[in-house]
Formats: structure tokens, C-alpha cells, sequence
């Protein structure tokens, strides 16, 4: 029977970004971000954070990176769509309400180029789920992001590894991921379960 | 891998409201696009779908319900959905005077609303790349087991917020799309919506596999070595090498710059390159459901033996690749669409009956 695919959580941000995370951010940059919206600072904030817990500078060019966001860089849209009554948006605006800006961003301060997708569900477990069935034996990278207060970056950094001589119990809610016991992740034919 | 294979499929597009509509008007030379004013005294061309439904849920349901259907999965609803789009339902919101309330899902409740659909439903949004993405999720999902069959819907559908933000960027083309062409000078946007049902169970077309590569070095260009690094991963994710491609469908989509930068990613992988076509003359570029859409317009037309052809000069570097007849041979096909936001996307495909 082959072995089930399993990860170990190397790292994770809490669900609600800290009131210094554009602080954090800088000093994770080493400079302020120009031209990026609150969305992707914020988004970068937490990827950034995480690898930085996980102690990894560079993503390993084989990692999933999967963001999700119910209202995504909904600050920008709003500004578009106000600017785009009267005149053309101005191109900055326009780029900073693009989820796919976000990806680029990530890509760039990750100094990583791979397979980054910005996905959605109502359900965060069926997005673990998705991006295990997706990564097979590869790591991931996956990043919950809201603007809106409480601004929110909660990301997990999944490395492969062998599955531990421990039980797994089926995950039933996506807050079983933020419990700092939970350190291990394998994909079963019916979801996740977790240990 | 795997190998997983394309049964239905449909695709409306300005060329008509079905694939049958699509070959027959590229058969007739295809359709011009229309103009469309934006706030401000600017206009542009735009190939929009001939559905003359002015509320915008009214028509996206319409349109997609049709879709579905001609895809054969509209009683197949407890399948996995996996739509792709990057501007979501914001035609529908720019016409609302408050502030977008909801969330981007709130779209995709909405498709599954319309639908009637009961099996689970992602949604995917990463630009032009979107169905690509789509794609290659559902068949990710398929091979891990978690189902047989699954949906891929790509849905970009009239909005002024996109367009006006392509024309701020200053990507648009003012008079026509012209890929690989001398005068080139920006993309022409368009409407689509298209549907592949990807399936376990052998039939003629097999997509082998694919890959997706983010590259956020130039947000909005593409780089040759990047699209020569997408193109070696998706053929060796594919099981394939690069003999074995007899035709190549390439994102072209008019840019003057990026179009010739693709071409040159795939010269230096492939040096002499296989024939090569683009569907964006035809079709506009159909942002994030163009993987889906090309891919069901490219296999229809395969099957029924029309071929897109170009009426205007072709760039001497980038343009002379571009095949004007249906290739002899096209077992193997690379399809790629590449992205705003250093989105870089390839699948391969193989005609079984080759």
C-alpha cells in the first residue's frame, strides 16, 4: 500500500495580522513597499512572517503557493470602480485590485518562481484539501488573507516528510490548523486528517 | 501520470453561440469587434457575445446554463466545479451605486445557484491563467482519487471596470488584435464562456498534463526564459518531449513586446519550432476563461477542419512561425496562455484518434 502523503507544519502566523505587521513587514523587506495595495503588503506580511519562523530566506522552487480571500483587495476595487465613473482608473489603482499583483508581489519577495494560484472556497479545509491533491510530494505555502478589519494574514508552511508513528484524526475545522498542537497534515481519500 | 481526457465541451464567444456558430463564422473569415465608450470619451474595440440581455445576472445565467448544457454536465451536477475568472461578477457591481457588498465566493454561489449545482465548487482567479489553473486543479482532484469526473467553467463576462483598467495600462489595441503581426499594438479584449468536462474515461482528446509557473520579475510582461522553463516543465509533467509537439497554440495576444518574447522562449527550447497558431484575432482575449475557451475552440477546429488565418503582415521575427493551414500531423499539442501578473500556464493535449 503506498505510503500516504503527509506534511509537518513548520510554521504559522496567528489569524489576526499583530497592530505592528507593517512594522514586521519592513523589517522583513528591509524597506517600505512602494506601490503595492494594503491587500498584498498585508498578504506579504504573512508569508514573509512565516518563512522567517520556518527559517527559510527562499521558497524552494517546487512549492505550491495557494492564497485565498472572500473579499480580496476590496479597498482598491472600491477606488476603481469610483475612478472608472469619470475617467480611466489610474494604472496603479487598476494593478492593486488584480489578485493576480498579489501573486506577482509574493513571487518577487519570496524570490521564488512556481505554482501560485489564488483560489477560493467557502470552506478553508476543502482549500488545504485542493492544494494537498494538487502538491503530491511537494511543500506548500498557504495564506488566508482579509483587509478588512480585523486585517487578517493567517498562513501555514507545509514541509513533506514521513508520517509520524502517531494517530491521525480526520480535521473537522479549519481552526484545528491555527492549534499549535496540531503539527502534522496527511491527505486521506476523503480530506485531511490531522496530528 | 494519469492520463485524464476531455469529453464535452463548449465555448460562447463573439464568433457565436456555440462551437458549431465558432468554426463557421472562422470558416467565413470571423467577426469584427465592437466599439465600446468608456467614461472619460475613450473607445475601444471589444468582442462582445451577440446575447442582447441588458442585466447582466440575467444574461451571465443565460449564458452560462447554456454552457453547461452544451458540455453535456447539466445533469451532472454533483461533479466538482472548478470556475475560472478574473473579473467575476464586477459588471454586475459597477452598475450598483453602494460599495461591493458579499465577497468574490458570493459569485460562484451564485453560478452553482443558477446551475442547480450541488457538487463542490472552487473558484479560481488568477488572471489570464485562471482556466489553465482550473484545469489543472480539477485534474489534480481527479487523480488523487477524490472523483472521476470533474467541470471546468471559465467565465469572463462584459465589464467596463476591466477594460477601463487595460486601457489606463495602455495594453489595448484601438483598432484590432493583430498577434505576431508587424503592426501590433495591443491586445482587443473579449466575452467568453466555455466548459470542458474532464473525465477518467477514454475518449478522443487526453490532456497529459500541464504546469503553472508564477514569475513575478515584470508583472505584466513575459519573459523568454520563463516561457521556455513553463514549456520544459509542462512537457516533462506531460510524459512528452519536445519532438513529440506537432503544433503549438501560443498566448499571442498582440502585445508588441510579449508576443515576441514568447516566441523567442519557445525558439530557444524547441529551436526550429512546430507549427504554430493563435486564437486571439478570432476571439479577443478572453482574459481569465481564454485556457478553457482556446482549448475548446482550438480541438473544434481540429475536428472539423477549419483553420484561423491571418489577414494582416506578419512580423518577419516573431510572426513567420505562425502556420496559415491546418497542420498534416497534430497529435501533441502545447496550449499556453500567459498572464497579467507574471502568470505563466501550459497544458498538453494528444488526439487520441492521431
Amino acid at each position: 500500500m503506498a505510503e500516504m502523503l503527509t506534511w509537518r507544519i513548520t510554521a504559522r502566523t496567528s489569524a489576526v495580522a499583530p497592530a505592528d505587521w507593517r512594522e514586521r513587514l519592513v523589517a522583513h523587506l528591509g524597506q517600505r513597499p512602494r506601490r503595492l495595495g494594503l491587500f498584498t503588503e498585508l498578504a506579504l506580511y504573512g508569508a514573509l512572517e512565516t518563512m522567517a519562523e520556518a527559517g527559510e530566506k527562499v521558497l524552494p522552487e517546487d512549492t505550491l503557493v495557494r492564497v485565498c480571500s472572500l473579499r480580496g483587495a476590496v479597498s482598491a476595487i472600491i477606488q476603481v470602480l469610483e475612478q472608472a465613473r469619470s475617467e480611466l482608473p489610474m494604472p496603479f489603482s487598476f494593478l492593486q485590485s488584480q489578485p493576480s499583483q498579489t501573486l506577482a508581489a509574493l513571487s518577487s519577495a519570496l524570490k521564488w518562481q512556481g505554482d501560485g494560484s489564488y483560489v477560493l472556497s467557502r470552506d478553508p479545509l476543502a482549500l488545504v484539501t485542493l492544494a494537498a491533491r494538487q502538491a503530491g510530494q511537494r511543500g506548500l505555502l498557504l495564506g488566508w488573507v482579509e483587509e478588512e478589519a480585523p486585517a487578517r494574514s493567517q498562513w501555514l508552511r507545509l514541509i513533506p516528510d514521513t508520517a509520524p508513528n502517531k494517530p491521525f484524526v480526520p480535521a473537522q475545522h479549519f481552526a484545528q490548523m491555527s492549534d499549535p498542537q496540531t503539527t502534522w497534515l496527511q491527505l486521506h481519500g476523503d480530506g485531511i486528517a490531522i496530528a | 501520470m494519469t492520463p485524464l481526457y476531455l469529453h464535452g465541451r463548449s465555448l460562447i464567444s463573439a464568433l457565436g453561440a456555440d462551437l458549431q456558430q465558432a468554426v463557421t463564422a472562422l470558416a467565413a473569415g470571423g467577426v469584427t469587434p465592437q466599439r465600446i465608450q468608456l467614461p472619460g470619451g475613450t473607445e475601444w474595440p471589444f468582442f462582445s457575445i451577440a446575447y442582447p440581455e441588458t442585466q447582466w445576472r440575467v444574461r451571465a445565467e443565460a449564458l452560462l446554463r447554456s454552457a453547461i448544457a452544451q458540455a453535456g454536465v447539466a445533469e451532472r451536477c454533483e461533479l466538482p466545479l472548478f470556475i475560472a475568472s478574473s473579473s467575476l461578477q464586477i459588471g454586475a457591481t459597477e452598475t450598483e451605486e453602494q460599495a461591493p457588498a458579499g465577497d468574490y465566493y458570493n459569485f460562484a454561489e451564485e453560478v452553482a445557484a443558477w446551475l442547480g449545482w450541488h457538487g463542490p465548487v472552487y473558484l479560481i482567479s488568477t488572471a489570464c491563467t485562471s482556466a489553465m489553473h482550473a484545469l489543472l486543479a480539477a485534474a489534480a482532484h481527479i487523480r488523487s482519487g477524490a472523483a472521476d469526473e470533474a467541470v471546468v467553467l471559465g467565465v469572463e463576462l462584459s465589464n467596463r471596470y476591466t477594460l477601463a483598467g487595460f486601457a489606463a495600462m495602455q495594453l489595448l489595441s484601438p483598432t484590432s488584435p493583430r498577434p505576431l503581426g508587424t503592426t501590433r499594438d495591443g491586445l482587443v479584449l473579449g466575452e467568453a464562456v466555455a466548459a470542458l468536462h474532464l473525465s477518467r474515461h477514454p475518449s478522443r482528446w487526453c490532456l497529459r498534463g500541464g504546469s503553472n509557473l508564477l514569475d513575478g520579475s515584470d508583472p505584466t510582461g513575459a519573459s523568454p526564459a520563463t516561457v521556455s522553463r513553463l514549456c520544459h516543465q509542462a512537457l516533462q509533467n506531460s510524459g512528452l518531449a519536445m519532438s513529440d509537439i506537432d503544433l503549438i497554440k501560443a498566448q499571442a495576444a498582440g502585445s508588441p513586446v510579449n508576443d515576441l518574447n514568447e516566441i523567442r522562449g519557445l525558439t530557444a527550447l524547441f529551436g526550429t519550432l512546430p507549427p504554430l497558431t493563435t486564437l486571439k484575432a478570432a476571439i479577443g482575449h478572453t482574459l481569465g476563461a481564454s485556457g478553457a475557451a482556446e482549448i475548446a475552440l482550438l480541438l473544434e477546429c481540429l475536428e472539423k477542419g477549419v483553420w484561423p488565418r491571418s489577414t494582416y503582415p506578419l512580423d518577419p521575427e516573431a510572426g513567420t512561425v505562425l502556420t496559415s493551414k491546418m497542420p498534416t500531423k497534430a497529435r501533441h499539442i502545447l496550449a499556453i496562455i500567459l498572464g497579467f501578473g507574471g502568470g505563466y500556464s501550459a497544458v498538453a493535449l494528444e488526439d487520441c484518434n492521431g
